[in-house]
């Protein structure tokens, strides 16, 4: 018998890239205090998430963006590159391929710099952590030295067997509660990523478990990033997409999400990694730039619903949900169908 | 409650009662919602949530993720659906499963004895990744069925279209559903049992238009396929559905190579004609069952000496065909019929001894004739004919052949051939006559009587097995062929019966045959006033099939005798349904 864990490849040794060079590092549209501005986003290279040297997420090839060496000097180094290119902006996020708050991964002191740096540019930073970094000491220490701070908790799914029978994540949602709370507590906000058809989940399932983690959280969360899984080297999600067992969302479902999100308290946002790509949440190439236009416009707060939106494959996706789950099985019909 | 009228192969016809629901087996199960209409004829609905509907529904409550609280006439309980290749998985414990499960690779919780009670329907988990691995497809539903037995239904989901139902019927399959129709619909794809066509300029462009008429396409498969199921014919009609498909061609192969076992514990003894027009067909398990019976059960005459290989005839039983009465009366003019044994040269049985004509599929089968034999075809006979020599020993062995002469004669050691050309000329029949003659002159005449009770033993041998014989014991024939009788003291305790292609036993004959512990079917100690049902059955002979005579007894006290309408295991398992059908009974 197999275990979902032992079903997750091994990650690969870390590729070596310069261990002084960030990811990447790019400039794209947020909101702020209900106004749109422009955030700089920032991926440094850390020694990866300690989840995932484990075993690891199933959707999760981050791993690959990482170097084992990579120390506290080597990444204040890569955020000071970053941070000069900086011209205006008013939004800092801070992310590596793991935990931000995880000290084996920055250590404490560079942590500190780095938020000192950010401080005197940025009105908001937001970093992203593991609920089990998230401590009242590292909280305090960081909301005194940034007081716009967000931070980002990829809870995926306040769903337990989809935590564990789907993404093997690692933590329950009892454990973002908690962290939720320190994190409120310490005076910084919330941001939380919800998985967008997770391993295993229909495309109807995938849409009811969105709204139903949308609504369980609402009174937590300050913003709800919906994040559709997209098809990273490396992942289980990748072995089973190869061979059509699994399709990333269709850009219908995450619309129809934010529609019954619609009012729910926390702002909805998404920007699909990869949409409108076969690796990525797609519908048709006929409408994929057209509803990813609408779900970013959404987003920043430029369109309250997508009526306008319409197209052909609408009825594919109708028929998606209505069938896929009486085929007893999670792989994308259409490859099977043909 | 399940009530199984008809079996042919794996597939089952009859009805699936369930509160005042009557719902006729092969079933589909059409998807009910409010963007889909359902046909007015579907008598079982296919839904997520229940439905305001007088017709019986299944109702899926999802995965283990989700699972919906709804709850219907027959429930499909939550299920985890890993793909395949992950191989066998670790599922988490759920709640207690009823009513319909799905079944998934390594979980055989389901299969508990202590589950199946509750469960009616035993749904395949991942069957629509079978449409990409027709073996596997195969191992699965034998898995199942071997697994769950016959008291409950196997649901193949999403993957029926008119073409494949005849076969996924054939496999085992109860239930089916619309999924794939209405995704084929809502292509675009007009679906037929000869696969998928672009709609007509009338229907272009209609998803309504070309549901209706992909409905009413799988609702006239099934009807057809229901009709092969009560008929018994549904192997022939497969294979001329199978060629449409490779998928269906490899499906059928593995199934006749890796499961014959299993399929000819399904096969019925008796059947109607059919046509032998596929390759398919050389593996078709009634027709690998005679052979191997040949091989296994079968012995000649004692005193025939004289092996005659003649060609089959297009006419059935051969005996009655135009040539084989001149074939006969050459053997008759040479005086010594009673030393000759007649045996064909046929595909796809191999070689048909003449006694064994009427046996099924002997005088049952037909093939095109062409007097093009395919290699396949030549070394079932030089296989089936080596082995055969190699059991039964003759002092001369002549060949009557027509196209399968050179074939034939090849592999023959000292022989005599007779027929140049066609086999029945003039010419090619007196010589015939004058070959047999002229070997006989050193063998002694035999009595008609004599061979006539040899002929009857082997076919008692070859339709009970050893022990057969018993039956030949101090007994007399009476009657003309076909129509043998068996008689002893002037009682009768057999005949002949042409239009089963065996022996039908009386009471004093089944008496025999339970002397030998043959072919009997247990039972406790009671009287069976009408027919024999299978909750009355306490065990039965391993050899028994649909359509033997089977020998009812309390311990060793015959009751009854009759024809069986299941095989041993079913009778066996189950708990319902009419196992023997009883032609005598002991009077009270």
């Amino acid at each position: 018998m197999t275990k979902l864990e032992d079903c997750i490849p091994e990650k690969r040794v870390f590729p070596k890239g310069d261990v002084n060079k960030y990811v990447s590092c790019w400039t794209e549209k947020d909101v702020l205090g209900g106004e749109v501005v422009d955030a700089l986003v920032v991926i440094l290279r850390t020694s990866g998430c300690s989840w995932a040297r484990k075993k690891g997420c199933t959707m999760c090839g981050y791993f690959n963006d990482c170097h084992p060496d990579a120390d506290g000097e080597n990444i204040l180094h890569q955020f000071g590159k970053a941070v000069e290119k900086s011209n205006g902006q008013t939004m800092l996020k801070v992310f590596t391929s793991g935990s931000f708050l995880d000290e084996r991964e920055i250590p404490r002191e560079t942590r500190a710099d780095i938020l000192d740096i950010a401080s005197e540019r940025f009105k908001q930073v937001i970093v992203e952590t593991r609920p089990q970094y998230v401590t009242e000491e590292s909280l305090k220490e960081s909301v005194s030295q940034v007081a716009g701070l967000q931070v980002a908790l990829g809870l995926e799914s306040a769903n337990d067997m989809v935590l564990k029978h789907s993404i093997n994540k690692g933590f329950t949602y009892d454990d973002y509660l908690k962290a939720a709370g320190v994190i409120k507590q310490a005076g910084a906000t919330i941001k939380t990523y919800l998985l967008v058809k997770p391993l295993f989940l229909t495309e109807n399932e995938a849409i009811r478990d969105a709204v139903n983690s949308a609504n369980q959280i609402k009174g937590v969360t300050d913003v709800i990033s919906l994040n559709p899984v997209n098809v990273q080297k490396g992942t289980l999600v990748e072995r089973l997409w190869r061979r059509g067992e699994y399709r990333p969302t269709w850009l219908w479902s995450v619309v129809r999400i934010m529609e019954e999100c619609q009012g729910l308290g926390p702002r909805i946002i998404s920007s699909p990694t990869g949409g409108g790509k076969k690796r990525g949440a797609h519908n048709c190439p006929v409408c994929d730039a057209d509803v990813l236009k609408g779900i970013a416009e959404y987003s920043l707060g430029q369109r309250n619903d997508f009526g306008d939106l319409e197209c052909g494959c609408r009825e594919r996706w109708m028929d998606t949900l209505d069938l896929q789950g009486f085929t007893q099985s999670s792989i994308d019909i259409q490859r099977y169908y043909g | 409650m399940l009530d199984i009228g008809k079996r042919c192969a794996l597939a089952r016809s009859g009805i699936w009662s369930s509160d005042d629901h009557q719902i006729r087996l092969p079933a589909i199960a059409f998807v009910h919602n409010d963007r889909i209409s359902t046909p007015e004829s579907a008598e079982l609905l296919l839904s997520k949530n229940k439905v305001n509907s007088s017709k019986l529904t299944l109702i899926d409550r999802g995965s283990v993720f989700l699972p919906s609280d709804e709850r219907g006439d027959i429930t499909i309980s939550p299920d985890l659906p890993y793909p395949l290749s992950l191989g066998e998985m670790e599922y988490p414990e759920g709640e207690e499963k009823t009513g319909a499960v799905v079944v998934q690779k390594g979980d055989d919780n389901v299969f508990q004895e202590s589950s199946r009670k509750e469960i009616q329907i035993y749904v395949m988990g991942n069957a629509i990744e079978f449409i990409r691995h027709p073996k596997e497809f195969v191992d699965e539903v034998v898995r199942l069925r071997q697994a769950i037995g016959y008291g409950s239904m196997i649901y193949l989901p999403g993957i029926v279209d008119p073409s494949n139902l005849a076969i996924l019927c054939y496999c085992g399959g109860d239930i089916f559903d619309s999924t794939r129709i209405i995704w084929e619909s809502r292509s675009g794809h007009v679906v037929s049992p000869e696969g998928r066509w672009p709609p007509s300029d009338s229907e272009a462009g209609s998803f309504t238009k070309i549901l209706n008429k992909n409905y009413a396409a799988m609702q006239d498969e099934l009807y057809k396929t229901t009709h092969h199921i009560r008929n018994g014919s549904l192997r022939e009609f497969v294979e001329k559905r199978a060629v449409h498909d490779p998928w269906m061609i490899a499906a059928l192969r593995h199934f006749d190579l890796v499961h014959y076992d299993h399929q000819e514990l399904h096969f019925s003894v008796t059947g109607p004609n059919f046509h032998a027009n596929t390759k398919e067909s050389l593996h078709r398990p009634d027709v690998v069952r005679y052979r191997k019976r040949i091989r296994e059960r079968y012995r000649k005459p004692p005193s025939a000496k004289m092996l005659l290989l003649l060609p089959c005839s297009a006419k059935k039983p051969y005996s009655m065909s135009r040539s084989h009465s001149l074939f006969r009366r050459a053997v008759k003019d040479s005086g010594v019929q009673h030393l000759v044994h007649e045996v064909m040269v046929t595909s796809p049985l191999g070689i048909v001894p003449r006694e064994l004509e009427l046996f099924f599929p002997a005088q049952n089968y037909d093939i095109p004739v062409t007097g093009h034999w395919s290699k396949d075809e030549i070394s079932i006979v030089q296989e089936d004919l080596l082995n055969f020599l190699g059991k039964n020993a003759y002092e001369h062995v002549v060949a009557h052949l027509g196209s399968e002469k050179d074939f034939v004669c090849d592999i023959l050691d000292d022989h005599y051939s007779t027929s140049n050309g066609n086999p029945t000329s003039a010419k090619n029949l007196s010589g015939l006559t004058e070959t047999l003659s002229s070997l006989t002159n050193q063998n002694s005449k035999v009595p008609r009587g004599q061979r006539l009770s040899e002929d009857m033993t082997s076919r008692c041998v070859y339709q009970f097995g050893n022990g057969g014989e018993v039956l030949m014991e101090s007994v007399e024939i009476k009657g003309r062929y076909p129509n043998l009788k068996i008689f002893s003291n002037g009682i009768q305790i057999g005949m002949l019966v042409q239009e089963r292609g065996m022996i039908s036993l009386t009471l004093d004959g089944a008496e025999r045959i339970s002397q030998k512990d043959l072919y009997c079917v247990q039972i406790d100690d009671f009287q069976p006033e009408g027919n024999l049902f299978a909750v009355g059955v306490e065990g039965a002979d391993e050899e028994l099939r649909t359509g033997d005579d089977a020998v009812i007894r309390y311990e060793k006290d015959v009751r009854a005798v009759g024809s069986a309408v299941m095989n041993w295991k079913e009778m066996t398992e189950s708990h319902r349904g009419e196992a023997v059908r009883i032609r005598h009974r002991k009077k009270a």
